[in-house]
């Protein structure tokens, strides 16, 4: 496993969660799910469910449980006001991070008088 | 709450994941063990099959029971020096100033840190008692040898006062519990 991006993936991770959830509630697998859709950002499924609970206790999230038509009753998890509050906040820096990173990887950090 | 017919890998994988999970508060791993008990149950539905190699695949997407559970604790478990490590090194490095007294407040402060693991505090808090253990020894072999004579096995509860031999005795099992103590705080934060 490469270093830099395992400690890129435990950064991202939270906010993607944060951003799954920005349009609709969702329960546990749904997220994780979604998550290891995407190449590269889930290593072990199963370390999302701490991570689920760490974003509940800084009340970035709550969770509520409801009946499904298939199977037990699922733990849904839902955005709080302080959770998007983050993302919010994540996507900006993330758009200049990503934005200043790509200029340097792909002009090797000349100055972008005529690049931009 | 699930009335599926487990299997036994699926037990076994959870068996693992309790065991992993035991440094958690109790509600906290019952709640994390009940999670990934749901995943599975969820995911297997979803394959629409519980053939061994359906359960191998999804036990292996959530990664080993011991990964889960080391991210399931507090990130910082650091150990640091704070005040009472400090207080319980300087109670047992001068404990023999009040010889049984200065041990037992060294081994009350030592067991509320969370510096040390439970291995550490053990050979701490052992070292004392199997230095004061040896030292008698040696003063009884002294005194047995020396056949009898009072000089150098003198009894230290006669008078309350203590001869050269208990006094080095006692400084040193301290000293060596304390020692050892210190040299296990700061480490590379490896686990």
């Amino acid at each position: 496993m490469e270093p830099a991006l395992s400690q890129l993936r435990r950064g991202v991770l939270e906010y993607c969660v944060l951003a799954l959830l920005r349009q609709q509630e969702r329960y546990g697998f749904e997220l994780v799910r979604s998550l290891s859709a995407v190449d590269g950002l889930v290593t072990s499924e199963g370390t999302i469910y701490p991570l689920l609970t760490r974003l509940r206790k800084e009340a970035l999230v709550t969770t509520f449980w409801q009946e499904s038509a298939s199977g037990p009753p699922r733990r849904y998890y839902r955005l709080t006001d302080a959770g998007g509050a983050a993302l919010a906040s994540f996507s900006e820096d993330w758009a200049r991070f990503r934005d200043g990173v790509d200029a340097l990887l792909t002009h090797g950090g000349r100055d972008d008088h005529d690049a931009a | 709450m699930t009335t599926m017919r487990r299997d036994p890998l699926v037990d076994d994988y959870l068996r693992r994941l309790k065991a992993a999970a035991a440094g958690l508060p109790r509600e906290r791993r019952a709640e994390l063990v009940g999670e990934i008990e749901e995943h599975v149950d969820a995911a297997l539905r979803e394959a629409g099959t519980e053939d061994e190699t359906a359960v191998r695949n999804v036990l292996e997407r959530l990664g080993s029971p011991e990964e889960i559970a080391a991210a399931a604790r507090p990130p910082s478990i650091v150990p640091e020096r704070g005040w009472l490590e400090t207080a319980a090194l300087i109670v047992l490095a001068v404990s023999f100033l009040l010889p049984v007294a200065g041990y037992l407040i060294g081994a009350g402060l030592v067991p509320a840190s969370k510096a040390w693991d439970g291995r550490e505090k053990t050979i701490g808090l052992l070292i004392p008692p199997i230095v004061v253990l040896a030292g008698a020894l040696v003063v009884v072999a002294a005194a047995a040898s020396a056949g009898g004579s009072t000089n150098v096995g003198e009894e230290p509860s006669a008078d309350g006062g203590l001869g050269p031999l208990e006094l080095a005795v006692a400084v040193l099992s301290g000293f060596m519990a304390s020692a050892y103590l210190a040299s296990r705080l700061r480490r590379p934060t490896a686990g």
